[in-house]
Protein backbone atom coordinates (compact mmCIF):
# COMPACT_ATOMS: atom_id res chain seq x y z
CA UNK A 1 0.00 0.00 0.00
CA UNK A 2 1.46 3.69 -0.57
CA UNK A 3 0.45 6.26 1.34
CA UNK A 4 -0.77 9.78 0.18
CA UNK A 5 -1.60 12.81 2.18
CA UNK A 6 -4.15 13.73 -0.06
CA UNK A 7 -6.97 11.58 -1.22
CA UNK A 8 -7.14 12.53 -4.73
CA UNK A 9 -9.85 9.88 -7.06
CA UNK A 10 -9.94 9.36 -10.53
CA UNK A 11 -11.99 7.74 -12.82
CA UNK A 12 -10.42 4.61 -15.03
CA UNK A 13 -11.77 2.29 -17.78
CA UNK A 14 -9.67 -0.77 -18.28
CA UNK A 15 -10.43 -4.47 -19.61
CA UNK A 16 -10.26 -7.20 -17.08
CA UNK A 17 -10.10 -10.43 -18.23
CA UNK A 18 -12.21 -9.60 -21.18
CA UNK A 19 -14.66 -7.45 -19.03
CA UNK A 20 -14.77 -3.64 -18.96
CA UNK A 21 -14.27 -2.69 -15.36
CA UNK A 22 -15.10 1.39 -15.01
CA UNK A 23 -14.36 2.86 -11.35
CA UNK A 24 -13.38 6.02 -9.32
CA UNK A 25 -10.15 4.94 -7.98
CA UNK A 26 -7.78 6.91 -5.13
CA UNK A 27 -4.80 7.91 -7.65
CA UNK A 28 -2.21 6.30 -5.47
CA UNK A 29 -3.70 2.77 -5.55
CA UNK A 30 -1.27 0.38 -7.03
CA UNK A 31 -2.54 -1.62 -9.85
CA UNK A 32 -1.84 -5.22 -7.56
CA UNK A 33 -4.43 -3.07 -5.08
CA UNK A 34 -6.78 -2.34 -7.51
CA UNK A 35 -7.21 -6.04 -8.69
CA UNK A 36 -7.05 -7.73 -4.83
CA UNK A 37 -9.02 -5.47 -3.25
CA UNK A 38 -11.69 -3.66 -5.41
CA UNK A 39 -11.82 -6.26 -7.92
CA UNK A 40 -11.48 -9.02 -5.22
CA UNK A 41 -8.98 -10.94 -8.19
CA UNK A 42 -6.45 -12.06 -4.80
CA UNK A 43 -4.48 -14.22 -7.85
CA UNK A 44 -1.76 -11.86 -7.60
CA UNK A 45 0.04 -12.06 -4.71
CA UNK A 46 2.00 -9.47 -2.68
CA UNK A 47 5.23 -10.60 -1.79
CA UNK A 48 8.22 -8.33 -1.58
CA UNK A 49 6.58 -4.89 -3.43
CA UNK A 50 9.25 -3.94 -5.03
CA UNK A 51 9.65 -5.75 -8.27
CA UNK A 52 12.20 -8.71 -7.12
CA UNK A 53 9.64 -11.69 -6.72
CA UNK A 54 6.82 -11.82 -9.29
CA UNK A 55 4.22 -13.15 -7.69
CA UNK A 56 2.43 -10.06 -8.78
CA UNK A 57 2.84 -10.49 -12.08
CA UNK A 58 -0.13 -9.59 -14.69
CA UNK A 59 -0.18 -9.12 -18.44
CA UNK A 60 -0.79 -5.87 -19.23
CA UNK A 61 -1.56 -4.72 -22.92
CA UNK A 62 0.29 -8.18 -23.98
CA UNK A 63 3.34 -7.68 -21.38
CA UNK A 64 4.27 -9.20 -18.32
CA UNK A 65 4.71 -6.34 -15.21
CA UNK A 66 4.87 -6.57 -11.55
CA UNK A 67 1.25 -4.73 -10.92
CA UNK A 68 3.29 -3.83 -7.38
CA UNK A 69 5.07 -1.51 -9.26
CA UNK A 70 2.12 0.34 -11.81
CA UNK A 71 0.00 2.65 -10.36
CA UNK A 72 -3.66 1.84 -11.41
CA UNK A 73 -3.86 4.93 -13.06
CA UNK A 74 -1.70 4.39 -15.20
CA UNK A 75 -4.04 1.03 -16.30
CA UNK A 76 -6.73 3.74 -17.74
CA UNK A 77 -7.07 2.05 -21.28
CA UNK A 78 -5.32 -0.82 -20.88
CA UNK A 79 -6.27 -4.47 -20.79
CA UNK A 80 -5.02 -6.46 -18.06
CA UNK A 81 -5.03 -10.24 -17.65
CA UNK A 82 -4.62 -12.03 -14.31
CA UNK A 83 -4.40 -16.05 -13.04
CA UNK A 84 -8.34 -15.78 -13.08
CA UNK A 85 -8.63 -15.10 -16.76
CA UNK A 86 -6.26 -17.24 -17.51
CA UNK A 87 -8.73 -20.59 -18.07
CA UNK A 88 -12.00 -20.28 -20.12
CA UNK A 89 -15.09 -21.28 -17.96
CA UNK A 90 -13.87 -25.08 -16.37
CA UNK A 91 -11.30 -25.60 -19.43
CA UNK A 92 -7.52 -25.08 -17.65
CA UNK A 93 -5.09 -23.87 -19.99
CA UNK A 94 -2.33 -25.95 -21.72
CA UNK A 95 0.08 -24.16 -19.45
CA UNK A 96 -1.90 -24.72 -16.40
CA UNK A 97 -2.86 -28.25 -17.62
CA UNK A 98 0.76 -29.00 -17.97
CA UNK A 99 1.81 -27.11 -14.76
CA UNK A 100 -0.19 -30.41 -13.00
CA UNK A 101 0.61 -32.80 -15.36
CA UNK A 102 4.50 -32.45 -14.30
CA UNK A 103 3.60 -31.37 -11.02
CA UNK A 104 5.36 -28.01 -11.14
CA UNK A 105 3.14 -26.85 -7.82
CA UNK A 106 4.71 -26.96 -4.13
CA UNK A 107 3.52 -23.97 -2.02
CA UNK A 108 1.77 -22.52 -4.70
CA UNK A 109 2.49 -18.86 -3.93
CA UNK A 110 4.47 -18.17 -7.30
CA UNK A 111 2.45 -20.38 -9.28
CA UNK A 112 -0.43 -17.71 -10.77
CA UNK A 113 2.56 -15.06 -11.62
CA UNK A 114 4.72 -18.13 -13.27
CA UNK A 115 1.81 -19.28 -15.22
CA UNK A 116 1.39 -15.62 -16.52
CA UNK A 117 4.81 -15.03 -17.09
CA UNK A 118 5.34 -18.74 -19.28
CA UNK A 119 1.56 -17.60 -21.09
CA UNK A 120 3.36 -14.51 -22.54
CA UNK A 121 6.71 -16.24 -23.02
CA UNK A 122 4.60 -19.27 -25.23
CA UNK A 123 3.00 -16.61 -27.18
CA UNK A 124 6.05 -14.48 -27.64
CA UNK A 125 8.13 -17.27 -28.71
CA UNK A 126 6.21 -20.49 -29.25
CA UNK A 127 9.12 -22.32 -29.85
CA UNK A 128 11.19 -21.26 -26.58
CA UNK A 129 14.36 -23.43 -25.91
CA UNK A 130 15.38 -24.16 -22.19
CA UNK A 131 17.94 -21.55 -22.11
CA UNK A 132 14.94 -18.66 -23.10
CA UNK A 133 12.57 -20.03 -20.70
CA UNK A 134 14.74 -20.15 -17.65
CA UNK A 135 15.39 -15.89 -18.81
CA UNK A 136 11.99 -15.40 -19.57
CA UNK A 137 11.09 -16.68 -15.95
CA UNK A 138 13.91 -15.13 -14.29
CA UNK A 139 11.61 -12.33 -12.97
CA UNK A 140 9.60 -14.86 -10.51
CA UNK A 141 10.97 -16.44 -7.92
CA UNK A 142 9.91 -19.57 -6.44
CA UNK A 143 11.09 -19.92 -2.59
CA UNK A 144 10.36 -23.28 -2.15
CA UNK A 145 12.96 -23.64 -5.18
CA UNK A 146 10.92 -25.68 -7.64
CA UNK A 147 11.99 -24.32 -10.92
CA UNK A 148 13.16 -27.81 -12.67
CA UNK A 149 9.91 -29.00 -12.78
CA UNK A 150 7.98 -25.08 -13.50
CA UNK A 151 10.86 -25.01 -16.56
CA UNK A 152 9.68 -28.82 -17.32
CA UNK A 153 5.90 -27.81 -18.32
CA UNK A 154 7.01 -25.01 -20.06
CA UNK A 155 9.10 -26.52 -21.84
CA UNK A 156 6.49 -29.38 -22.74
CA UNK A 157 4.26 -26.41 -24.89
CA UNK A 158 7.28 -24.81 -26.46
CA UNK A 159 9.82 -27.63 -26.85
CA UNK A 160 7.14 -30.67 -28.24
CA UNK A 161 9.24 -31.06 -31.21
CA UNK B 1 -1.92 12.74 -4.79
CA UNK B 2 -2.76 14.53 -8.48
CA UNK B 3 -1.95 12.14 -11.65
CA UNK B 4 -1.58 13.90 -14.73
CA UNK B 5 -1.04 11.94 -18.26
CA UNK B 6 -0.27 14.36 -20.80
CA UNK B 7 -0.11 13.47 -24.49
CA UNK B 8 2.03 15.93 -25.68
CA UNK B 9 4.93 18.33 -25.27
CA UNK B 10 2.66 21.33 -25.34
CA UNK B 11 0.07 19.34 -22.95
CA UNK B 12 2.53 18.71 -20.61
CA UNK B 13 4.25 22.33 -20.34
CA UNK B 14 0.53 23.33 -19.17
CA UNK B 15 0.77 21.07 -15.88
CA UNK B 16 3.97 21.52 -14.72
CA UNK B 17 3.37 23.68 -11.48
CA UNK B 18 4.90 21.43 -9.01
CA UNK B 19 6.46 18.31 -10.70
CA UNK B 20 7.60 14.48 -9.83
CA UNK B 21 8.59 13.39 -13.36
CA UNK B 22 7.32 9.79 -13.31
CA UNK B 23 8.16 7.17 -15.92
CA UNK B 24 8.50 3.58 -15.70
CA UNK B 25 7.89 3.81 -11.62
CA UNK B 26 10.53 1.09 -10.82
CA UNK B 27 12.53 3.26 -9.09
CA UNK B 28 9.96 5.52 -7.80
CA UNK B 29 7.14 3.12 -6.36
CA UNK B 30 9.65 1.07 -4.06
CA UNK B 31 11.11 4.40 -2.33
CA UNK B 32 7.73 5.21 -1.66
CA UNK B 33 6.54 1.88 -0.64
CA UNK B 34 9.31 2.08 1.75
CA UNK B 35 7.81 5.04 3.55
CA UNK B 36 8.66 7.72 1.66
CA UNK B 37 5.23 10.32 1.08
CA UNK B 38 3.99 10.45 -2.35
CA UNK B 39 4.44 14.10 -3.77
CA UNK B 40 1.08 16.03 -4.15
CA UNK B 41 1.59 14.99 -8.09
CA UNK B 42 3.18 13.73 -10.71
CA UNK B 43 3.63 13.72 -14.01
CA UNK B 44 3.72 10.62 -16.28
CA UNK B 45 5.88 11.25 -19.56
CA UNK B 46 5.50 7.80 -20.89
CA UNK B 47 2.83 8.84 -23.51
CA UNK B 48 4.50 11.64 -24.72
CA UNK B 49 5.22 11.11 -28.07
CA UNK B 50 7.99 13.51 -28.61
CA UNK B 51 10.36 10.88 -25.67
CA UNK B 52 9.47 8.23 -28.07
CA UNK B 53 10.77 5.66 -30.65
CA UNK B 54 14.86 4.47 -31.89
CA UNK B 55 15.91 6.28 -35.37
CA UNK B 56 19.06 6.45 -36.28
CA UNK B 57 19.81 10.02 -37.64
CA UNK B 58 22.98 10.85 -40.30
CA UNK B 59 25.58 9.36 -37.94
CA UNK B 60 23.99 9.05 -34.69
CA UNK B 61 21.47 7.13 -33.04
CA UNK B 62 18.58 9.51 -31.30
CA UNK B 63 16.39 7.51 -28.75
CA UNK B 64 13.86 8.47 -27.16
CA UNK B 65 14.27 9.14 -22.67
CA UNK B 66 10.54 6.95 -22.71
CA UNK B 67 12.08 4.07 -24.46
CA UNK B 68 11.68 1.02 -22.32
CA UNK B 69 14.78 -1.23 -21.52
CA UNK B 70 12.98 -3.74 -23.29
CA UNK B 71 12.67 -1.81 -26.65
CA UNK B 72 16.22 -1.10 -26.44
CA UNK B 73 16.94 -4.92 -25.97
CA UNK B 74 14.55 -5.73 -28.97
CA UNK B 75 16.48 -2.93 -31.31
CA UNK B 76 18.15 -4.17 -34.54
CA UNK B 77 19.39 -0.57 -34.68
CA UNK B 78 21.77 -1.04 -31.67
CA UNK B 79 22.76 -4.94 -32.98
CA UNK B 80 25.79 -4.31 -34.62
CA UNK B 81 26.60 -0.79 -34.06
CA UNK B 82 25.95 -0.47 -30.20
CA UNK B 83 26.70 -3.26 -28.87
CA UNK B 84 27.46 -2.09 -25.49
CA UNK B 85 23.92 -0.43 -24.58
CA UNK B 86 22.29 -3.39 -26.06
CA UNK B 87 24.75 -5.87 -23.88
CA UNK B 88 23.33 -3.35 -20.87
CA UNK B 89 19.93 -4.27 -21.56
CA UNK B 90 19.86 -7.85 -21.47
CA UNK B 91 21.19 -7.80 -17.84
CA UNK B 92 18.98 -5.53 -16.95
CA UNK B 93 16.42 -6.26 -14.17
CA UNK B 94 13.62 -8.94 -15.34
CA UNK B 95 11.43 -8.81 -18.19
CA UNK B 96 8.87 -7.59 -15.94
CA UNK B 97 10.97 -4.66 -15.05
CA UNK B 98 12.42 -4.37 -18.09
CA UNK B 99 9.21 -3.63 -20.03
CA UNK B 100 8.35 -0.58 -17.70
CA UNK B 101 11.85 0.79 -16.86
CA UNK B 102 12.54 3.45 -19.10
CA UNK B 103 16.46 4.85 -20.15
CA UNK B 104 15.58 8.30 -19.23
CA UNK B 105 14.48 6.90 -15.73
CA UNK B 106 18.05 5.12 -15.73
CA UNK B 107 19.84 8.18 -16.52
CA UNK B 108 17.57 10.64 -14.03
CA UNK B 109 17.90 8.41 -11.10
CA UNK B 110 21.94 8.84 -11.42
CA UNK B 111 22.31 5.55 -9.77
CA UNK B 112 26.56 4.96 -9.86
CA UNK B 113 25.74 1.07 -10.61
CA UNK B 114 22.78 2.52 -13.07
CA UNK B 115 23.38 -0.33 -15.98
CA UNK B 116 22.70 1.75 -18.69
CA UNK B 117 24.76 4.21 -17.61
CA UNK B 118 28.78 3.09 -18.52
CA UNK B 119 27.46 2.12 -21.84
CA UNK B 120 26.11 5.68 -22.64
CA UNK B 121 29.33 7.50 -21.08
CA UNK B 122 31.45 4.93 -23.12
CA UNK B 123 29.89 6.22 -26.71
CA UNK B 124 29.71 10.07 -25.71
CA UNK B 125 26.23 10.17 -25.20
CA UNK B 126 24.35 13.76 -25.30
CA UNK B 127 21.21 14.50 -23.41
CA UNK B 128 18.61 16.70 -25.26
CA UNK B 129 16.48 18.50 -22.42
CA UNK B 130 13.45 21.03 -23.32
CA UNK B 131 12.03 23.00 -21.39
CA UNK B 132 9.21 25.07 -22.88
CA UNK B 133 11.09 28.20 -24.72
CA UNK B 134 13.63 25.27 -26.11
CA UNK B 135 16.61 23.17 -25.74
CA UNK B 136 19.84 22.48 -24.43
CA UNK B 137 22.79 19.39 -25.50
CA UNK B 138 24.75 18.45 -22.73
CA UNK B 139 27.33 15.71 -22.21
CA UNK B 140 25.75 12.98 -19.66
CA UNK B 141 29.04 13.06 -17.72
CA UNK B 142 27.84 16.66 -16.85
CA UNK B 143 24.33 15.90 -16.18
CA UNK B 144 24.87 13.08 -13.50
CA UNK B 145 26.74 15.47 -10.40
CA UNK B 146 26.37 12.07 -8.17
CA UNK B 147 23.89 9.45 -6.92
CA UNK B 148 20.62 10.64 -7.63
CA UNK B 149 21.89 14.52 -8.06
CA UNK B 150 21.41 15.66 -11.59
CA UNK B 151 21.12 18.97 -13.86
CA UNK B 152 17.72 18.97 -14.52
CA UNK B 153 15.96 22.58 -14.18
CA UNK B 154 12.96 23.56 -13.25
CA UNK B 155 10.36 23.02 -16.19
CA UNK B 156 12.92 20.98 -18.08
CA UNK B 157 13.04 17.70 -18.60
CA UNK B 158 14.90 14.90 -20.42
CA UNK B 159 13.87 13.98 -24.38
CA UNK B 160 16.04 12.11 -26.09
CA UNK B 161 19.57 10.85 -25.97
CA UNK B 162 22.05 10.93 -28.91
CA UNK B 163 24.41 8.93 -29.61
CA UNK B 164 27.27 10.31 -31.96
CA UNK B 165 29.73 7.14 -32.53
CA UNK B 166 29.16 4.86 -35.21
CA UNK B 167 30.89 1.80 -36.29
CA UNK B 168 32.94 0.85 -33.08
CA UNK B 169 33.44 -2.15 -31.60
CA UNK B 170 31.71 -2.34 -27.91
CA UNK B 171 31.36 -4.32 -24.91
CA UNK B 172 29.72 -4.30 -21.72
CA UNK B 173 30.83 -6.38 -18.45
CA UNK B 174 28.73 -6.67 -15.34
CA UNK B 175 29.17 -8.19 -12.68
CA UNK B 176 26.14 -9.35 -10.16
CA UNK B 177 25.28 -11.61 -7.17
CA UNK B 178 22.58 -13.63 -9.50
CA UNK B 179 21.93 -13.33 -13.02
CA UNK B 180 18.69 -11.89 -12.97
CA UNK B 181 17.77 -8.69 -10.92
CA UNK B 182 21.11 -8.38 -9.94
CA UNK B 183 22.64 -4.51 -8.75
CA UNK B 184 25.66 -4.38 -10.66
CA UNK B 185 28.94 -4.24 -8.00
CA UNK B 186 30.78 -2.85 -10.64
CA UNK B 187 29.58 -2.73 -14.47
CA UNK B 188 32.05 -1.34 -17.28
CA UNK B 189 31.54 -0.63 -20.74
CA UNK B 190 34.55 -0.49 -23.51
CA UNK B 191 34.08 1.10 -26.63
CA UNK B 192 36.74 0.67 -29.39
CA UNK B 193 37.30 1.75 -33.24
CA UNK B 194 40.54 2.72 -35.27
CA UNK B 195 41.43 5.78 -33.78
CA UNK B 196 39.56 5.72 -30.24
CA UNK B 197 39.39 3.44 -27.00
CA UNK B 198 36.99 4.84 -24.23
CA UNK B 199 36.34 2.89 -21.33
CA UNK B 200 33.57 4.22 -18.75
CA UNK B 201 33.18 2.24 -15.33
CA UNK B 202 30.19 2.19 -13.04
CA UNK B 203 29.26 1.36 -9.46
CA UNK B 204 33.21 2.15 -8.38
CA UNK B 205 32.78 5.86 -7.64
CA UNK B 206 29.81 8.15 -6.93
CA UNK B 207 29.44 8.65 -10.64
CA UNK B 208 30.05 6.72 -13.93
CA UNK B 209 34.09 7.31 -14.41
CA UNK B 210 34.78 7.33 -18.26
CA UNK B 211 38.36 7.38 -19.37
CA UNK B 212 39.20 7.99 -22.91
CA UNK B 213 42.11 9.47 -25.38
CA UNK B 214 43.35 5.45 -24.24
CA UNK B 215 44.75 4.55 -27.69
CA UNK B 216 49.01 3.56 -27.60
CA UNK B 217 48.65 2.54 -23.78
CA UNK B 218 49.17 -0.79 -23.07
CA UNK B 219 46.68 -2.97 -21.25
CA UNK B 220 48.29 -2.96 -17.81
CA UNK B 221 48.75 0.99 -18.55
CA UNK B 222 45.28 1.39 -19.34
CA UNK B 223 44.48 -0.59 -16.07
CA UNK B 224 46.55 0.81 -12.78
CA UNK B 225 45.49 3.97 -14.45
CA UNK B 226 41.80 3.39 -13.99
CA UNK B 227 42.35 1.48 -10.73
CA UNK B 228 44.16 4.75 -9.43
CA UNK B 229 41.53 7.13 -9.94
CA UNK B 230 38.38 4.91 -8.68
CA UNK B 231 37.10 5.03 -4.86
CA UNK B 232 35.13 1.86 -4.45
CA UNK B 233 33.30 1.42 -1.40
CA UNK B 234 32.59 -1.75 1.00
CA UNK B 235 28.45 -2.17 0.83
CA UNK B 236 26.49 -5.12 0.92
CA UNK B 237 27.42 -5.83 -2.74
CA UNK B 238 31.20 -6.30 -2.18
CA UNK B 239 34.17 -4.97 -0.77
CA UNK B 240 36.15 -2.34 -2.55
CA UNK B 241 38.68 -4.42 -2.52
CA UNK B 242 36.83 -7.39 -4.38
CA UNK B 243 35.64 -4.53 -6.68
CA UNK B 244 39.10 -3.33 -7.34
CA UNK B 245 40.32 -6.91 -8.37
CA UNK B 246 37.36 -8.05 -10.17
CA UNK B 247 37.50 -4.61 -12.25
CA UNK B 248 41.29 -5.38 -12.61
CA UNK B 249 40.63 -8.67 -13.76
CA UNK B 250 37.87 -8.16 -16.20
CA UNK B 251 39.26 -5.16 -17.52
CA UNK B 252 42.44 -7.07 -18.64
CA UNK B 253 39.83 -9.86 -20.46
CA UNK B 254 37.82 -7.49 -22.00
CA UNK B 255 40.60 -5.56 -23.14
CA UNK B 256 42.84 -8.33 -24.51
CA UNK B 257 39.23 -9.39 -26.60
CA UNK B 258 38.77 -6.18 -28.18
CA UNK B 259 41.88 -5.06 -28.76
CA UNK B 260 43.60 -7.14 -31.55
Amino acid sequence: MLVSENQDFQNISVIVNGQNVDKKIRTHLRLLDFLRNELNLTGAKEVCAEGECGACTVIMDGKIVNSCLVLAVEADGAEITTIEGVSKADQLSKLQQAFVDYHSVQCGYCIPGMILAGEQLIKDSPEASIEEIKYGISGNICRCTGYTKIIDAVASITQKG
Amino acid sequence: MQYYRPNSLEEYFNVIDSQTLYAGGTDLIPRYERGEILPQSIIDLKRLPELQGIQEIQNSLEIGAAVTIEEIKNSELLTSKYQALQESSIDFGSVQIRNRATIGGNICNASPAGDTLSPLYAFDAKLLLTNKNGHRLINIEDFIFGPGKINLEEGELLQKILIPKTKTKSVFYKLGLREAMAISVINFAIVHDKNELTIAVGAVAPTVLKFSGLTGLTIEDIISGIDQTISPIDDIRGTADYRRKVLRNMLAYELSKIID
